[in-house]
């Protein structure tokens, strides 16, 4: 299963232009309307989609699935608490670059230990490093956790850019600068995503998913390419990280916890990994259903399960790769993809019910 | 001294690498014939672990101790019920399909039944420690001992050998050997390959579930002792190499005498010399010491 679908075949470039200024529209005029909780929400969409899209770069276009995601996004974030609780550092764009660079550098000791290996042996040496981490970070700094300074006690000492923020509270700090600096840094991320997938280094990492050895044959340094996927996803997942740091002004072990790298897979996989904008989806639509959920029942990991094996079950593709599967015309090229997919949907539940082979040939 | 010493070292580590060994060896079969790396394993071990102790501190109740020794069969076989009901179910519809969807899947499988041993038994940890209690200590070589101890290591070696003799010497181990080498061929020749996978399935449910039960006595059902030992068991694997019985073995035996020399010698970086011994093995070895 390679990149079965791709937004261009499904979507004409003018309705992808429409969609783009709306969805830009949106994000930028949030503010004017939303509730405050509402805001937030959307801040921690737009954290946990650059998280996505760097699982997804490693997952969608390395084919290597990473269970220790949590890793950088917590060393990012207590970055962020450390420099400034014992540095006294305050400028937050320092902060969060700091932030970056920390989780660049940790991406390179743990890339240099786990590109070596895919597969199996990938997902259980990022499983396993990341357990190491979150044994050292509980063990030096205790399990109750740090206060990030910047947004609460040292709010008016704080710098952010060109602007000081003597006499704001933390809500109209979030609510005013800190929402559009997410989004910014957000949209910075997603253009560089974009720009690095359609890049050679992109089609080289997927052609080294594809087919190693014979990326290899041609002289591609697979390992090295995979080092540097790695990196790159480490370090976002840093930055985001570092961004959210101030937002909850908390940071503690239980960030670094294994269900959590799991939820981040889980963004990808239920937007679609083999879709650019699908991860994105993914972190939303999770991000508001376990705020929801969660204000029902503390049941939330049960629920996780039970989609996550559904959706692979019946929705493989994820939400839009399935809805660009639907909108999309079948030409000779998609159709003949179409035979090497997984069962979807009510193919899948027909199959179960009458009987059948349901594997097939992917 | 030192001699006394070295004993209870060496005794430590054969009653860590016992347990490990009944964790990892279940999750190995399961990787060696169905090439899945089943997370779900985790959780049917805690499942095993919760409904032992259940069964000490309800069932049993302080009436027979005699009773309590069935406490690790009641967690094996709740667990190899499970296994029955996952894999028809649940796994072998993803036989064909990319590893990454089957890890998600055994992944959701995993949370699910996390949150399942919370809904049935609470957030409160489970004790259940009449069997450790009452078996007592006892003296080997001038050290005193619990008793119990003995036996989990006993179990455990007693389990390794039915293993290998069912892989090895028996028919069905044969089928299920051949099912494991190539899938088709095995098919072609008239092996029902669904059946087999069942078995192993529910056979490595039925150990996990059983370590779980033999194991809880020792110590506590909490939450999070699934991943715990998950963790510890991709040690094991990694360094034994996956699929390997024989590695299963031996990995337990390295990971366990690290982790006592580390939990004595150097108790702030424990985990970290684990996990750099099971790196230094990758490194060397980058399919484990007996991997395929």
């Amino acid at each position: 299963m390679g990149m079965t679908l791709s937004e261009s075949h499904a979507i004409s470039a003018t309705t992808r232009k429409y969609i783009l200024i709306f969805f830009i529209a949106v994000f930028v005029l949030i503010p004017l309307f939303a509730q405050d909780y509402v805001l937030v929400l959307v801040s921690y969409g737009l954290i946990y989609s650059i998280v996505a899209l760097s699982v997804n770069l490693l997952l969608g276009y390395g084919g290597l699935v990473s269970f220790g995601h949590a890793a950088f996004f917590t060393v990012g974030a207590y970055s962020v608490a450390l420099l400034s609780i014992n540095a006294g550092i305050y400028s937050i764009d320092l902060l969060i670059i700091s932030g970056l660079v920390i989780s660049l550098l940790t991406a390179l000791v743990i890339g240099m230990l786990c590109v070596r290996h895919t597969r199996i042996y990938f997902m259980i040496l990022t499983f396993a490093l990341s357990e190491v981490i979150h044994a050292i970070i509980h063990r030096i700094f205790g399990a109750a956790g740090l206060p990030v300074p910047v947004p609460i006690s040292r709010l008016h000492e704080s710098t952010l850019l060109w602007m000081t923020f003597q006499g704001a509270n933390r809500l109209e700090f979030l609510r005013g600068v800190y929402y559009y600096y997410i989004l910014a840094w957000f949209a910075l991320v997603v253009f560089i995503y974009w720009v690095l997938v359609n890049s050679p280094f992109g089609k080289t990492l997927q052609a080294v998913r594809d087919n190693e050895e014979r990326a290899t044959s041609v002289g591609v340094s697979v390992r090295r390419i995979r080092l540097l996927a790695f990196m790159v996803s480490g370090a976002f997942t840093g930055l985001a990280g570092a961004l959210w740091a101030p937002l909850t002004g908390l940071v503690d072990p239980h960030m670094i916890h294994w269900d959590i790298s799991g939820e981040y897979v889980f963004y990808a996989l239920l937007g679609g990994v083999n879709t650019f904008v699908g991860p994105i989806v993914g972190a939303f639509i999770l991000t508001s259903l376990k705020d929801a959920v969660l204000s029902i029942t503390t049941y939330w990991r049960f629920l996780m399960g039970a989609i996550l094996v559904l959706l692979v079950l019946i929705i493989p593709r994820g939400v839009v790769g399935e809805i660009l599967a639907l909108v999309s015309r079948p030409t000779g090229d998609s159709a003949a993809l179409q035979q090497t997919k997984p069962l979807g949907g009510l193919a899948y539940i027909k199959k179960l019910l009458i009987g059948g082979d349901l594997r097939n040939g992917v | 001294m030192a001699y006394e010493i070295a004993i209870i070292y060496v005794i430590s580590i054969i009653f860590y690498a016992s347990v490990l060994f009944l964790v990892s060896s279940g999750l190995n079969l399961i990787y060696g014939v169905m090439r899945i790396l089943n997370l779900a394993h985790g959780g049917l071990y805690a499942f095993g672990a919760y409904v032992g102790a259940w069964f000490i501190a309800v069932v049993v109740g302080g009436q027979s101790p005699f009773l309590l020794f069935l406490a690790p069969l009641a967690g094996a076989a709740i667990a190899a019920l499970l296994g029955l009901f996952i894999e028809p179910s649940l796994l072998k519809p993803i036989y064909g399909r990319r590893e990454e969807y089957q890890l998600l899947l055994t992944f959701g499988v995993l949370l699910m039944l996390e949150d399942g041993l919370r809904a049935i038994w609470g957030s409160a940890p489970l004790t259940a420690r009449a069997p450790f209690v009452l078996m007592g200590n006892v003296n080997l070589l001038g050290y005193s001992y619990p008793l119990y101890n003995l036996v989990v290591v006993a179990v455990s070696l007693l389990t390794a050998l039915a293993l290998w003799f069912y892989i090895n010497k028996t028919r069905n181990g044969v089928i299920m050997r051949a099912a494991s080498t190539d899938r088709e061929m095995a098919a072609a020749l008239g092996v029902d390959v669904k059946r087999v996978y069942l078995q192993t399935f529910v056979i490595a449910s039925f150990i996990a579930g059983l370590a779980g039960a033999l194991i809880v006595p020792t110590t506590t059902a909490v939450l999070g002792m699934s991943v715990e030992a998950l963790v510890l068991a991709f040690v094991v694997i990694v360094i034994g190499g996956l699929g390997s019985l024989k590695g299963a073995f031996f990995g337990s035996l390295l990971v366990g005498a690290a982790r006592i020399v580390g939990i004595n010698y150097f108790p702030q970086v424990e985990l970290v010399l684990l996990y750099a011994v099971a790196s230094i093995i990758l490194i060397t070895r980058p399919k484990g010491l007996f991997g395929r």
